[in-house]
């Protein structure tokens, strides 16, 4: 059972919150230009991160904000949280 | 039997004796005992036998590490089976059998397993019964009866369970004299503590000591202590509660068990409670385990861990037996062989295979006149009726492998042996920690702390007291600072500890006979394994300490090894001749004891408290008027209202006609409701929803659905226009939470930009929806400031205004087809409005009606169900719905739409379904091909979503997804039910009411 | 006893005579409803400066910006429910504030949003309060890291809830909780029997604290 700090809430039990899996998945702007492959590929396809993972979290239970974290998938710590719109810890993903 | 209690001393209470029945057997015993205590002082000896052999089996332990006196306690519904005698408090009344035994503990008729033990080798189950496989299930009742763990209750357990979260600076595990002195350093400093310990007096080791503390006695020290602490307000105490689980981010669980030491506390307590903390620091002062040693025949009744006869004698005040012998490799148990013979027993010798143990230790014995046996061994035992009679000296080759010489036998009933400590490193282990193994000491201490944690004492491999004691004040003061708190002083108190010699480590105690002829070496007691099952393993390839205890059960079962698992594994280390580090331990795994479902579960049972119960502010007049509820996700709505033993059939063909022919009343307050505010509202539905938004006027409605990214439906509903930049959403019931959710989730992490606010109002309507054709004239007459006719209030509108004095908004939409008023207002008002228009449309025959009669109004309509008759696979072309998708703007979900495969003439598509018998309602779910074949497997062609008699239409009707279906309308499709027979239907537009959508804009 | 249609009551349809000692011998833990005369859901942008003038020229206090705190004054508390959402709630008859609140930030990007009767408003007290709802709640409710001043969204009992210490001058606290109107049945239940052992009772009088 995780503790996850909300960056609104502070330290609050993994129970209150929902989880929205990989950040940084930016929506295309013309979606009707993409072939099907690379809309496929915005919809469906994943990273499967071993180690530090960017992912989104909303507070569910409590302020309703989606946020970002950045959480170790082998460890579990989660290492940093920032609002969206805030660059992540780790720089601008390749 | 004779009472081999002691004339004075112990912590039992002997103002209070208590009466108790074991096996049939009425005994007696004090407040204080355990049931394995009170036993031996009667001079029970045997508990049981063992799982697989049936040897007779006696007590090895004092506490949780028990492997072998396992009980059921009680009787029928609150009855515990596995329970180990050790740690069963006695109370006055209690009633335990032995769990293992056919037909009896001492006559036991599968005790011929010992017999033919050669033939029961490791692995023998798997290899023997697994053909054929159609046996097997007769085989495993009988080895299971054979082998019996207790049996669990049949009847439900009355007794209540239930949790508790917490949370705490510091989380001691522990209180012997290593966690006490941490909590009294926490405590002191202000910090909130809890001290768990699973016994049920706190003091660990102390409890059986006989050492000085700071020059008092051990138990005048504890008490004290003990006191001080339980005065603290920011200290709880939690005796009885064993941490069972250590998880990530410092979250642990306790399990207390509170009531079965006492007897007729009838059910207002819980029997256990389980404790679910957040820790800031963990201090994790478990003790260590005393291993036992593996040598021939070391299972009778009498053979007992050291540290186990000390507890008996100076904690209980019992002496295990008249003769004992101490067997060791380390200088622990010396300390046992001063206890026995305080406590008047006849002390034969100290057999310790060390060829030099220290000159002190010597000089003590000597002092009592007790012989040691140095470089000596045990290489066999022998038995009568009541256990142990004699165990055989041998002489040991300096390497302590061989046997030199016989050495003839000392005649004891009780043998109390130490094969060296284990720290119990079980809940570091689980927090995420290594094992790493200490070579002097001879076991597995606690590498690096993963969590917030800190283990201490002999938890960390410190087993002298006053190391232990000062060890604990460290622990405290290092997580008083880790939690921010200004740490108190404290003298550190002393203890004398002797200085002795090493251990040396004795895995397998050599007999001098050939391997396979001497007697069995168990190694763990509870599960039957011997070291020559796991030579066997070894033998047959296995590498893995993991797959070496699958294939022997080594460390399964209620005591997970406790007091065995390391000779195991030492020895397998042996057979492949590797060193033990590199051979490794199993998993740490929670729990460290069992845990009852009961407390899994707590009081989220039934249908009361498993999941909250939503209820609309008109919930209590339907259940008045006698509604059969329904659950609609967290919802009761009502689902029909049965009227003089009518049956749901007959009560929703009288809803059906009564709404179709006057008026029909519907509690809608369960959809649910979202304000949409902002200068964008228009723009964020627009990308929302599949159709457009912007040109909808104030007061007007538009129904719309929303699609996944994916393009399949996800939710749909109606939504308003109440001003410029001011919007009403409806969506599902089931899915209001989640569209919220969908909502906020698209405007703060993509379009953040776009100026519009989402707040739920679900509970704040409640909305009675009135359909029907004479609604309208019933409405006229509560309604005198909205004018009602078509022309002034059109299809697809709202108004506000008043009904029956009662402030309200009216919307003109409809989900049955026919004329219809959805009237909302304030949740407080919602009973006064049901009410009233209960009683203003009495003339009309106003008929209340369920979610059963909304659905078959609305499949009538050919009205889809999100959830219902899609399934996340379907899109609004899917359900003939293109009208509704707009061509010329984005929204989400409309590039998958023009993936190929949303294109394929095959998908499933929605139709309608009538029956060639026009009474035969098809099974909803139900699978349809299209020839009545039986050459299996025949091709599916669809299924059906929605199937119900319409007494409207006088004909079953049903709406069902078939590939193509479009284009196949008036072809056969046919529906193979589970009885054999094929039901043939014809497919059909879903609309089968109004097909000209008159009725209801009237 | 049992309150039948009374408006605004969370406990219609609760045997309020169901109230029983517990083993220490006395109600541990008491209920009370909370009359509330109206609830408003408030957004907003609390980085503009009219909006927060704007809202405080109504209310008379300064809308709460720092997380999960509250602000109370004659009969009127604001709660902080995230970033740019507050909630009010108004304990005077006689005072609406919707209406006040729409004229006094017109212009801006704000939403006003009335709860009224869509909210249930109940008070947990006594000796065993914070003892009963951390059967259910995972939030540490300890008067160090819960205090005055404090509020928070949680989950209490499978419900999301929002739950304000009310300290009252004997140091005791009474737990204000503020569930959705269709949870506050199956809520109030849950706490009466997670104070099996505790005992309770209903108390009619409203004596909800700081105000």
């Amino acid at each position: 059972m995780l503790s996850i700090d909300c960056p609104w809430c502070g330290s609050r039990d993994q129970s209150e919150f929902s989880y929205g899996g990989e950040a940084h998945i930016v929506r295309p702007k013309e979606p009707e230009k993409l072939s099907d492959e690379d809309w496929g590929d915005y919809l469906f396809n994943r990273k499967n991160t071993k180690g530090r993972f960017e992912e989104q979290w909303c507070h569910t239970a409590g302020c309703r904000r989606w946020f970002n974290a950045v959480r170790d998938s082998q460890s579990y710590k989660i290492e940093a949280v920032y609002k969206i719109g805030e660059q992540s810890p780790d720089g601008i993903p390749e | 039997m004779s009472s081999q209690r002691l004339p004075s001393g112990g912590r039992i209470n002997r103002g209070r004796p208590l009466e108790f029945f074991f096996n049939g057997r009425r005994y007696e015993g004090f407040e204080g005992d355990t049931l394995a205590s009170g036993l031996l002082a009667n001079g029970i000896r045997l508990f049981g036998r063992s799982f697989k052999y049936h040897r007779p089996r006696g007590l090895f332990g004092s506490g949780s590490e028990e492997p072998n006196a396992l009980v059921q306690l009680g009787e029928g519904a609150s009855t515990i089976p596995n329970l180990k005698a050790t740690q069963v408090e006695l109370f006055d009344g209690l009633s335990a059998r032995t769990v293992v035994g056919w037909p009896s503990l001492e006559i036991d008729l599968y005790a011929i397993n010992n017999r033919i033990g050669r033939l029961l080798p490791a692995g023998f189950y798997y290899k023997t019964f697994m053909r054929p496989r159609f046996l097997w299930d007769w085989y495993e009742g009988r080895i299971r009866h054979a082998a019996g763990l207790g049996f669990a209750p049949t009847e439900p357990d009355s007794a209540r369970y239930d949790k508790r979260n917490a949370h705490c600076d510091v989380l001691v595990v522990g209180a012997g004299p290593t966690g006490l002195m941490a909590a009294l350093v926490a405590g002191r400093s202000g910090a909130r503590v809890i001290v768990a310990d699973e016994q049920a007096e706190m003091g660990g080791d102390l409890l059986s000591s006989t050492q000085h503390v700071s020059g008092a006695c051990p138990w005048m020290f504890l008490d004290n202590l003990v006191k001080e602490l339980s005065l603290m307000d920011n200290v709880m105490l939690l005796p009885r509660s064993t941490v069972s689980g250590y998880y990530d981010y410092n979250f642990l669980v306790i399990n207390q068990r509170r009531t079965d030491h006492q007897a007729g506390i009838g059910d207002i307590v819980s029997r256990e409670r389980n404790w679910r903390v957040r820790a800031r620091q963990v201090v994790l002062a478990t003790g260590a385990i005393e291993r036992g040693l593996v040598f021939a025949d070391n299972d009778r009744p009498g053979i007992m861990l050291s540290s186990a006869v000390r507890t008996y004698i100076n904690r209980y005040a019992v002496r295990p037996g008249r003769t004992g012998a101490v067997f060791t490799n380390n200088d622990s148990a010396y300390q046992t062989a001063v206890e026995m013979h305080g406590a008047g027993m006849e002390v034969k010798g100290v057999i310790d295979v060390r060829q030099r143990p220290s000159q002190e230790r010597l000089l003590q014995m000597d002092t009592l006149g007790i012989p040691v046996y140095s470089g000596h061994g045990v290489g066999g035992t022998r038995s009568g009726r009541q256990g142990l009679r004699a165990v055989e000296l041998c002489r040991l080759s300096a390497d302590g492998r061989d046997v030199l010489t016989q050495k003839g036998s000392l005649d004891c009933q009780v043998l109390a042996i130490s094969g060296g400590w284990n720290p119990a490193i079980h809940l570091h282990c689980q927090s995420g920690g290594r094992p790493k193994y200490d070579d002097d000491q001879a076991c597995f201490v606690p590498d690096k702390s993963v969590q917030s944690e800190r283990s201490a004492g002999s938890a960390l491999g410190i087993f002298q007291l006053g190391n232990c004691l000062s060890d604990g004040v460290d622990a405290g003061v290092h997580a008083v600072r880790e939690t921010g708190y200004a740490c108190a002083h404290i003298d550190i108190p002393y203890a004398s500890d002797r200085t002795g010699s090493a251990i040396e480590p004795m895995w397998n105690v050599p007999d001098g006979v050939l391997p396979g002829r001497g007697g069995k070496k168990f190694v763990d007691y509870q599960n039957d394994t011997t070291a020559a099952d796991i030579a066997l393993a070894a033998r047959e390839g296995y590498r893995s300490i993991e797959h070496v205890k699958r294939y022997t059960a080594l460390g399964f079962g209620t005591d997970q090894g406790k007091t065995g698992n390391i000779n195991g594994l030492a020895i397998l280390a042996q057979h492949l001749g590797q060193s033990i580090p590199a051979t490794g331990t199993t998993t740490f795994r929670p729990n460290y004891t069992p845990v009852t479902f009961g407390a899994i579960a707590g009081r989220e049972l039934g249908t009361v408290f498993f999941d909250p119960v939503r209820k609309t502010p008109m919930h209590d007049w339907h259940v008045a008027h006698g509604a059969v509820f329904e659950d609609v996700g967290q919802w009761k709505r009502p689902w029909y209202y049965p009227k003089g033993g009518e049956t749901m059939e007959s009560a929703v063909r009288r809803e059906c006609l009564a709404t179709r022919k006057s008026i029909g009343l519907l509690d809608a307050s369960t959809l649910g409701k979202i304000e949409v505010r902002g200068r964008d509202s228009a723009e964020f539905l627009n990308r929302i929803y599949t159709n457009a938004w912007s040109k909808l006027e104030i007061n007007r409605c538009r129904y719309g659905l929303m699609l996944g990214e994916d393009g399949m439906v996800m939710d749909d509903g109606v939504s308003s226009r109440l001003g410029d930049n001011h919007y009403y959403m409806t969506t599902t019931t089931g899915g209001a939470a989640h569209v919220l959710g969908w909502l906020e989730r698209w405007h703060q992490t993509e379009w953040p930009e776009l100026e519009v606010f989402f707040t739920s109002v679900t509970d704040r309507w409640a909305v009675a929806s009135i359909a029907g054709p004479n609604s309208r004239s019933l409405l006229d007459r509560l309604c005198s400031d909205i004018d009602l006719s078509a022309g002034a209030f059109p299809f697809m509108s709202l108004r506000e205004g008043s009904v029956a004095g009662i402030s309200a908004r009216l919307f003109r939409i409809s989900f049955s087809g026919e004329l219809a008023f959805e009237i909302n207002v304030s949740a407080d008002d919602g009973v006064a409005l049901w009410e009233l228009l209960m009683e203003a449309g009495g003339e009309y025959g106003i008929t209340p009606y369920g979610t059963e009669t909304m659905h078959v109004l609305r499949a009538e309509k050919g009205y889809v169900i999100v959830g219902q008759d899609t399934d996340g696979s379907v899109t609004p072309a899917d359900l003939g719905m293109d009208w509704i998708v707009s061509k010329t703007k984005d929204f989400i979900g409309k590039r998958s739409l023009a993936r190929s495969d949303m294109l394929r003439d095959s998908r499933k598509q929605l139709v309608g379904l009538v029956t060639e018998q026009p009474e035969t309602v098809l099974p909803e779910g139900t699978q349809l091909v299209n020839e009545p074949s039986t050459d299996y497997p025949v091709p599916m062609t669809g299924h059906v979503t929605s199937s119900y008699y319409s007494s409207t239409l006088g004909h079953s009707i049903a709406l069902a997804l078939i590939k193509g279906g479009h284009t196949r309308m008036g072809a056969s499709v046919y529906a193979p039910t589970l009885d054999g027979q094929c039901i043939k239907a014809i497919i059909s537009s879903p609309v089968f009411y109004d097909p000209e959508n008159k009725l209801h804009k009237t | 006893m049992t309150i039948s249609g009374s408006k605004h009551s969370q406990f219609v349809g609760i045997d309020l005579d169901a109230s029983f000692k517990g083993i220490a011998g006395d109600y541990g833990v008491w209920f009370n409803e909370i009359s509330v005369t109206e609830f408003v859901n408030l957004r907003g942008d609390s980085t503009h400066s009219g909006f927060l003038t704007g809202v405080q020229r109504v209310t008379g206090v300064e809308l709460p910006v720092i997380p999960n705190t509250v602000v109370r004054s004659g009969g009127l508390s604001c709660h902080w429910l995230g970033p740019d959402e507050w909630l009010m709630t108004v304990k005077k008859p006689e005072v609406s504030i919707m209406q006040d609140l729409e004229d006094s930030l017109s212009g801006l990007h704000i939403a006003v949003t009335d709860l009224t009767g869509g909210q249930s408003l109940f008070g947990v007290g006594g000796r065993q309060s914070r003892d009963v709802l951390s059967a259910a709640c995972t939030l540490d409710l300890h008067a160090d890291a819960f205090a005055q001043g404090s509020c928070a969204q949680t989950i209490l009992a499978h419900s999301n809830v929002l739950i304000t210490p009310a300290f009252q001058s004997s140091g005791d606290c009474v737990f204000e909780v503020l569930v959705r109107r269709s949870y506050a049945d199956h809520l109030i239940r849950w706490l009466m029997d997670a104070a099996h052992e505790d005992g309770f009772e209903f108390r009619l009088d409203d004596n909800s604290g700081l105000d």
